[in-house]
């Protein structure tokens, strides 16, 4: 008892302040630099193998550039990946992602059969979807507050090409809305259905006579459909097909001297280089409805012509060919996460700070590398949606695609309306 | 053009794609009665060497032998090692070992060449020429041409040769066959081998067609079995029949009816005839109720 004088007791004092004090500081600073778990899940094996890697590819890359920046508010991104080849997969997958490996924000998935089927997962655990590259206009019409979705919807698509088919392909090709005979062709799950359902109701409120067919999408022949589209003396056929399908369909309509006067494609099978490989000279011409690439960088901020810039650079450099809008798709929702919302979120591993982040946000269009703008509509009518994200329209010229509609983000003009005949188009 | 003539002539060519397809699993599954779920993923390895052949100088119709002959090596040697120790076992077993077997190739084929869709572009197969007043693709004549002639074969070696009857004796009573000194493991060997090997060499016909990708085994597994069941297990000719029969039901229920029903159209016969029918319609009345226990 005698030992323990005030000096001691003091000096002990001290010491264990100062030694509380520095644990907590260390534990604010060891925090500061945990990094951010986020997960990502895409189709990397299966049917869709093809386009989910590459648009995981371009996620990736908007992790490695804001990574070299430092991360976000000093925090690296850490990704934690998941393979979703199908439906049943992709629940499994976001169970463990949201359940075990407790991500707070998971991404992906570049097909909405895949992201609707995991995006209740999200919703139930709290946990925010950020979907990059699923177009279905339905994953954002289930009430859902923790869903938000970066690309424009597929309907808009839809309305995209009626646009362009109204205002550039008929008038060239000498057709009006009475003349003009409409053919949709599509495969027949979530994404081609929902984009057939808006062109036939878009369709029947101008006034354009309309036909539809589907199909599963790993057909073996399409003759039947084409002979019907002949039957029904389309003029213009707008197409929403996945690689296989678009193939062996142009290839059919060239055995059977398919005539028509533009063609107008939706679907990802049109867009890639495996399309104008497999078809040759006879894929020019063909008008694409993609998100965007390759658009002039005039049209963009400073920061946006800078992340462009290094996507591309990057991709080349590790593919040894150029992104496409697959590709951009990844990156550009994934930057909008890194850059326009976390930074700003009070705790970016807490999702109603993500959420409210989100719901912040105001870009005007330009201020993304996609040239979008970010502005998601609130909770309610399409919630989650980014308002400010389009389509814009490519062509098939000399072998490679070119951006041709809006003007502002065009490269070159649109040509070969009416379209040629097989074998000579260039 | 006419249309009619133009539905039935694609019809009948692609009938004889779905025969080529399911020629190698009527004799897997009416010999040694295993349901191959891996039958498309050879059809789809067939394609890949096909098209790595074609890559190294070979014309794919060419080198088409020399995948039969490679399969049917391959074949003999899995059902050997792999699938004769499940004869003994339940059903079950034989389906999942083959199930199995058909997720690895996939896994493996995707890890070694990617996603990527692998066309073979020959330039003669994608002619077009006039039937009556039909056009059609040189590469689905040539396609059905080697369907009938692998079934013309096929039925010749069947039964003009000895080893061939022995084949036919197995199917239809084992332990009959093993009475009469017939080796009958090695008959199934060899019945396995046949059957991967036509698969490969089916798909060595199909790849200036179609694209090879690791996933397109699947697609062609279901057909090849609507097939069989609807030709009859074992009968060769009926797998031809089969395989005219679900193509032109699909071609003309696309036109005249929609073609988001064309599948359907034939499940729904494949079904009436697993009720009325189930040996199949070439097949030996009774014959789908033996099997083979020990």
């Amino acid at each position: 008892m005698n030992q323990i004088n005030r000096r001691s007791l003091v000096k002990g004092a001290s010491a264990a302040a100062v030694l509380a004090g520095a644990s907590v500081a260390l534990n604010v600073f060891a925090q500061g630099r945990k990094p951010i778990r986020v997960g990502m899940i895409f189709p990397i094996t299966g049917p869709l193998a093809l386009l989910g890697e590459t648009q995981m590819a371009g996620a990736q890359i908007a992790i490695d550039i804001i990574n070299q920046e430092g991360g976000v508010n000093g925090r690296k991104i850490e990704v934690v990946k998941a393979d979703a080849p199908n439906s049943q997969a992709a629940i499994a997958e976001a169970n463990r992602l949201i359940g075990n490996e407790n991500v707070k924000i998971v991404l992906g998935t570049y097909a909405s059969g895949l992201a609707s089927s995991i995006v209740g997962i999200a919703e139930r655990s709290n946990v925010i979807h950020w979907e990059v590259g699923g177009v279905a206009d339905s994953l954002t019409q289930r009430g859902f507050k923790n869903v938000f979705r970066t690309p424009p919807p597929a309907s808009l698509q839809g309305m995209m090409a009626l646009e362009f088919i109204n205002e550039v392909v008929a008038p060239k090709s000498g057709l009006n809305k009475s003349t003009l005979r409409l053919g949709v062709v599509h495969e027949d799950s979530e994404f081609g259905s929902t984009v057939a359902k808006t062109l036939a109701e878009r369709s029947k409120v101008e006034g354009i006579k309309f036909t539809a067919y589907s199909y599963a999408k790993d057909s073996n022949d399409l003759t039947p459909i084409i002979l019907r589209l002949r039957q029904d003396a389309v003029d213009v056929i707008v197409s929403v097909q996945y690689v296989n399908d678009a193939i062996l369909f142009w290839k059919q309509a060239k055995q059977l001297n398919l005539a028509l006067k533009g063609h107008v494609a939706l679907g990802a099978g049109h867009f890639e280089r495996s399309f104008i490989d497999a078809v040759g000279k006879d894929a020019n011409g063909l008008f694409i409805v993609p998100p965007p690439v390759e658009i002039n960088p005039s049209g963009l901020d400073a920061t946006a012509q800078k992340d462009l810039a290094a996507f591309n650079k990057a991709f080349e450099a590790q593919y040894k060919k150029s992104p496409s809008s697959v590709t951009m798709l990844g990156f550009a929702g994934t930057m909008i996460l890194l850059r326009d919302v976390l930074p700003k979120a009070s705790d970016p591993e807490n999702p109603d700070a993500i959420r409210a982040a989100a719901l912040a946000v105001d870009k005007p269009i330009g201020s993304t590398a996609a040239g979008w703008g970010v502005k998601f509509r609130p909770p309610g009518e399409n919630g989650g949606q980014n308002e400010r994200a389009f389509w814009i329209v490519q062509q098939w010229q000399g072998d490679n695609l070119h951006t041709v509609y809006p003007i502002k983000l065009a490269v070159r003009q649109p040509n070969q309306m009416p379209l040629p005949a097989w074998g000579s188009r260039s | 053009m006419d249309v009619f003539q133009q539905l039935f002539i694609s019809g009948i060519l692609l009938g004889g794609v779905y025969a080529l397809l399911s020629i190698g699993l009527t004799l897997i599954f009416g010999v040694i009665r295993v349901g191959n779920f891996a039958h498309g993923h050879f059809v789809m390895l067939g394609m890949y060497a096909s098209y790595w052949l074609w890559r190294a100088g070979i014309d794919p119709y060419i080198g088409a032998p020399i995948v039969f002959g490679a399969f049917f090596v391959i074949g003999a040697g899995i059902h050997h090692k792999m699938i004769s120790r499940t004869l003994t076992m339940p059903h079950l077993v034989q389906v999942f070992v083959t199930l199995g077997l058909a997720i690895a190739l996939e896994a493996m084929v995707h890890l070694a060449w990617g996603g990527d869709f692998r066309f073979v572009q020959l330039e003669y197969t994608s002619r077009i020429v006039e039937i009556g007043q039909a056009r059609v693709v040189v590469g689905s004549l040539v396609a059905f041409g080697f369907a009938l002639l692998a079934t013309a074969v096929i039925y010749a070696f069947l039964h003009g040769t000895d080893v061939g009857k022995a084949i036919r004796a197995t199917a239809q009573d084992p332990y009959a066959a093993q009475a009469m000194g017939i080796d009958i493991g090695r008959i199934f060997d060899l019945t396995f081998g046949l059957g991967v090997g036509s698969a490969a060499l089916a798909g060595s016909l199909l790849v200036p067609m179609f694209p090879a990708f690791p996933s397109v085994g699947l697609g062609y597994s279901l057909i090849a079995f609507v097939v069989v069941v609807l030709g009859g297990l074992g009968s060769v000719p009926g797998a031809l029949m089969g395989g005219l029969l679900v193509a032109l039901i699909e071609t003309f229920t696309a036109f005249h009816i929609s073609p988001s029903f064309k599948e359907g159209m034939y499940f729904l016969l494949f079904i009436l005839v697993l009720v009325l029918r189930p040996a199949g319609l070439f097949g030996l009345r009774g014959s789908e109720l033996v099997g083979i226990h020990r």
